[in-house]
C-alpha cells in the first residue's frame, strides 16, 4: 500500500513500482483515473499493457520532468535536454515503439514528443530504400503502383 | 519469418482499427513494428518530419501511402539542393499545386501552417501563389508564410498582390510576408485573431493600406515591419493598443536616400508596447507618445535629416523616457539637438527653463544603459546619466557603422557628479576602449567613473586588440584613485 501522495502502479506483468502523485500525474491518462475516482489514489493502478522493464523507464523519464518542473534551479533546462538526448540514445527499436505506444496510451506528452522527434529524425533526409531496411517496412506495392505513386508524388525518388 | 509477413499482410488490409486493438501489446520478434503503431502516433512523427520527407514517406508502403496526409502543417522550402530530386521533372509551383491538390482531397481539417519560401519567383507563377493563399485560408489556416524573391530578368518589377481574402480571414493568428508581394487592403476588414505580423521588404498599393492592415488587426502583439526603398507604405504610424513588440528596420540604398526622405515619418503611440526596437532607419521623425509600459528599447535612428532636430530628439527620448534597457546607436550626427541637451542637462533644476516639460525628462526607470559609441564625454551621455537616476549597468561597444563618427567630445568633465553614480551604478564596461580618436579623452571618463562612482563593483574593459596593452592600461588605471574600495578592475 502506497503512502499519502504516492501511488502503486502496477505493469502487465505484475510489477508494482511506488511512485510519487507529482511522477505519476505527469501521464494525463493516470491524472484523469485519479481525478476522477478516489480509490485509485488508494489503491493499485493497472498500467494495462505496459511491461515491468517499459514501466521502469516512463518512471525514470517521469520522475527527472516532474522533478525539473517543480524547482528549475536544481535541474536546468541544459541538465534536462541532456538528460533527454541520453534517454533516447540507449533505446532499441523495439523499446522504442514499447515506449511510443505506451506514452500515447498514457498520454504523457513530453515523452511523446521526444520519441517521436528521435524516430523522424532516423526517417529525415533518407531514401525510401533506407527507411524501409531501418525499420523493417516491407513494401507492398506492385511494381505498377509504385510507379503510379512515384508519378503522383514529386518528392519520391 | 513466413508468419510475420502474413501478419504484416493482415495489418495493410485491416489498417487503422487493427492497429488500435493492438495498442499497448508488445508483439515478438522483430516485425515491421512500426506500421503496427497507432496512426495518431505516426502522424506525429510526420509532423516532426519536413514536408518534403513526409510526403516522401508515401511510397513506403500501403499502410503510409496517405498517412502524409493528416499532418496539418505544410512547408515548402525551394532549395537548389532539391533539385536532385524529380524537381528536375516538376517546377516548384506545380509541387506545391499537387501536395495541396492530394492533401486536400483527403484532409478536410484545418491547415495549422501553409509556408512557401520560393526565390525564383516569376510572372507565370501569380495565379499558382493565388491559389495556395485562397485554399490555405479556405481551410482555415492558423499560420500563413509567404516569401517570394523574384529574379530580376524582366524588365518590370512584378509584384504577387496577395488575395483579399487575407483580411478577413477568421483564423489566422500568424502572418509573415516576404518579398515581391503587394498588400492592397480593402476598406472595412478585419481580422480578428492576428498576433504575429512579419512584413519584409513588401510593398503597399496605396499609402492607406499599412494602417488600414495595423488597425484591422484587432488582438495584433507583435509587429515586424523591415522596409525597403519606394515600398510606398507612406507615413507609417502605428496606433495600437495591443502591441506589446514593435520592430521598425530599413534597408536601403544610399543613394535612394534624397528621394525617399520625405516620405519617411513615423509615429506611434502604443500603450502595451514593452519591446521597441527601430534600427537603420532615417526617418524625418519619429514621433512616440503613450508608450509607459516600454521595457526595452533599441534605438538605431540617425536624426540628421529631422525636420526640426532641436525638439524632436528631446521629445522622442521623452517618449521613451519610461524604459528600463537601452541600448543606442543613433542621434550622434545631430550637432544641434546636442548642445541643447547639453545645455538642458545643466538647467534641468531651473524652472526658468523655456519648455520645463520637456527637458526635465527624467529616466527614472533606466537601470541598463548600452551606448553604442567610445567611452568619452559627449552630450547625449551626459544626458542619460544627469536624467537616470536609478542606473546600474552602463556598456560602451563598438558600433561598426559609426567607427569612424565625429563625435562631439566635451572634454570637461561635469561639475557635480551624477547622481546614479554616487547610489547605484555598479557596473561599468567597455567592450571598445581605443575606438576614440584621442585615448586621452578615454582616460578622462574612466578617472571620473573610478573617482565618483561609490558603488562601484565592477569596471571591465574587454576585446583589447592590442594585447601588450593589458598591463600598461592596468598600471595606469590601477592608480586613478576610487571612490569604491570593494570595485574590481577587470581587463583582457
Amino acid at each position: 500500500m502506497a503512502s499519502k501522495g504516492n501511488l502503486t502502479l502496477k505493469s502487465c506483468n505484475g510489477k508494482e513500482f511506488i511512485v510519487e502523485e507529482k511522477v505519476a500525474v505527469m501521464s494525463t491518462t493516470i491524472k484523469n483515473m485519479v481525478d476522477v475516482d478516489d480509490s485509485f489514489a488508494q489503491g493499485v493502478i493497472p498500467i494495462i499493457g505496459v511491461d515491468g522493464k517499459i514501466l521502469a523507464k516512463l518512471i525514470e523519464y517521469c520522475k527527472e520532468h516532474a522533478e525539473a518542473d517543480e524547482d528549475e534551479e536544481v535541474k536546468s533546462e541544459e541538465y534536462l535536454k541532456k538528460f533527454d538526448e541520453k534517454f533516447v540514445d540507449e533505446l532499441n527499436l523495439n523499446d522504442l515503439y514499447d515506449l511510443l505506444k505506451a506514452s500515447n496510451y498514457l498520454e504523457i506528452t513530453k515523452l511523446l514528443n521526444l520519441l517521436c522527434q528521435k524516430v523522424a529524425s532516423m526517417i529525415k533526409g533518407k531514401k525510401p530504400e533506407e527507411i524501409r531496411r531501418i525499420f523493417n517496412i516491407k513494401n507492398d506495392f506492385t511494381p505498377e503502383e509504385e510507379e503510379e505513386i512515384n508519378r503522383q508524388n514529386p518528392w519520391a525518388f | 519469418m513466413a508468419d510475420s509477413s502474413s501478419k504484416r499482410a493482415k495489418n495493410y488490409y485491416s489498417g487503422r482499427e487493427k492497429s488500435i486493438t493492438r495498442k499497448g501489446v508488445p508483439v515478438d520478434g522483430d516485425g515491421d513494428r512500426i506500421s503496427d503503431l497507432p496512426d495518431s502516433v505516426l502522424v506525429h512523427i510526420l509532423s516532426c518530419l519536413p514536408t518534403k520527407d513526409a510526403v516522401a514517406t508515401g511510397v513506403l508502403s500501403k499502410r503510409w501511402q496517405f498517412l502524409w496526409t493528416s499532418v496539418s502543417s505544410l512547408e515548402f522550402l525551394y532549395s537548389n539542393r532539391s533539385v536532385s530530386t524529380n524537381i528536375r521533372k516538376m517546377s516548384f509551383p506545380n509541387i506545391v499545386n499537387r501536395v495541396l491538390l492530394q492533401h486536400s482531397a483527403r484532409n478536410s481539417g484545418s491547415i495549422n501552417k501553409f509556408s512557401v519560401q520560393y526565390c525564383k519567383f516569376s510572372g507565370v507563377d501569380i495565379y499558382d501563389a493565388e491559389s495556395w493563399v485562397i485554399t490555405a485560408i479556405s481551410r482555415g489556416v492558423r499560420e500563413l508564410e509567404l516569401e517570394l524573391r523574384f529574379l530580376y530578368t524582366q524588365a518590370y518589377p512584378l509584384w504577387f498582390i496577395l488575395p483579399s481574402s487575407v483580411f478577413t480571414s477568421k483564423t489566422l493568428v500568424v502572418l509573415k510576408l516576404c518579398g515581391v508581394i503587394m498588400i492592397h487592403v480593402p476598406n472595412s476588414v478585419c481580422i480578428p485573431n492576428l498576433k504575429t505580423l512579419y512584413l519584409h521588404s513588401v510593398t503597399f498599393h496605396d499609402y492607406e493600406s499599412l494602417r488600414k492592415l495595423i488597425s484591422s488587426s484587432l488582438v495584433l502583439e507583435t509587429l515586424t515591419i523591415i522596409r525597403i526603398y519606394l515600398d510606398n507604405a507612406g507615413k507609417v504610424c502605428i496606433s495600437a493598443p495591443t502591441i506589446t513588440r514593435l520592430k521598425i528596420n530599413f534597408f536601403m540604398n544610399q543613394l535612394c536616400l534624397q528621394k525617399f526622405e520625405s516620405m519617411i515619418v513615423v509615429e506611434i503611440n502604443a500603450p502595451a508596447l514593452q519591446y521597441f526596437d527601430i534600427d537603420g532607419y532615417n526617418p524625418e521623425v519619429v514621433i512616440v507618445t503613450n508608450c509607459d509600459n516600454l521595457i526595452e528599447a533599441n534605438v538605431g535612428v540617425d536624426s540628421s535629416l529631422w525636420d526640426d532636430p532641436e525638439d524632436n530628439v528631446i521629445k522622442f527620448l521623452k517618449g521613451v523616457s519610461k524604459v528600463k534597457f537601452l541600448s543606442i546607436t543613433g542621434f550622434l550626427y545631430a550637432a544641434g539637438p546636442m548642445k541643447k541637451m547639453r545645455e538642458c542637462a545643466m538647467c534641468v533644476e531651473q524652472t526658468s527653463c523655456s519648455e520645463p516639460e520637456v527637458f526635465s525628462t527624467k529616466f527614472s526607470n533606466l537601470t541598463h544603459l548600452t551606448m553604442w559609441t567610445s567611452c568619452v564625454w559627449h552630450p547625449l551621455l551626459r544626458y542619460f546619466l544627469e536624467n537616470a537616476d536609478n542606473l546600474e549597468v552602463l556598456n560602451f561597444k563598438e558600433d561598426i557603422d559609426s567607427y569612424d563618427l565625429n563625435l562631439d567630445v566635451i572634454s570637461t568633465e561635469p561639475e557635480h557628479a551624477p547622481r546614479c553614480l554616487s547610489s547605484c551604478l555598479r557596473a561599468i564596461s567597455v567592450e571598445n576602449f581605443g575606438s576614440n580618436m584621442d585615448e586621452e579623452d578615454e582616460f578622462v571618463m574612466l578617472k571620473f567613473f573610478l573617482k565618483n562612482g561609490k558603488v562601484l563593483r565592477t569596471l571591465e574593459i574587454s576585446n583589447l586588440c592590442i594585447k601588450s596593452k593589458v598591463s600598461m592600461l592596468q598600471k595606469k588605471i590601477s592608480k586613478f584613485p576610487r571612490a569604491s574600495e570593494m570595485c574590481e578592475i577587470i581587463i583582457y
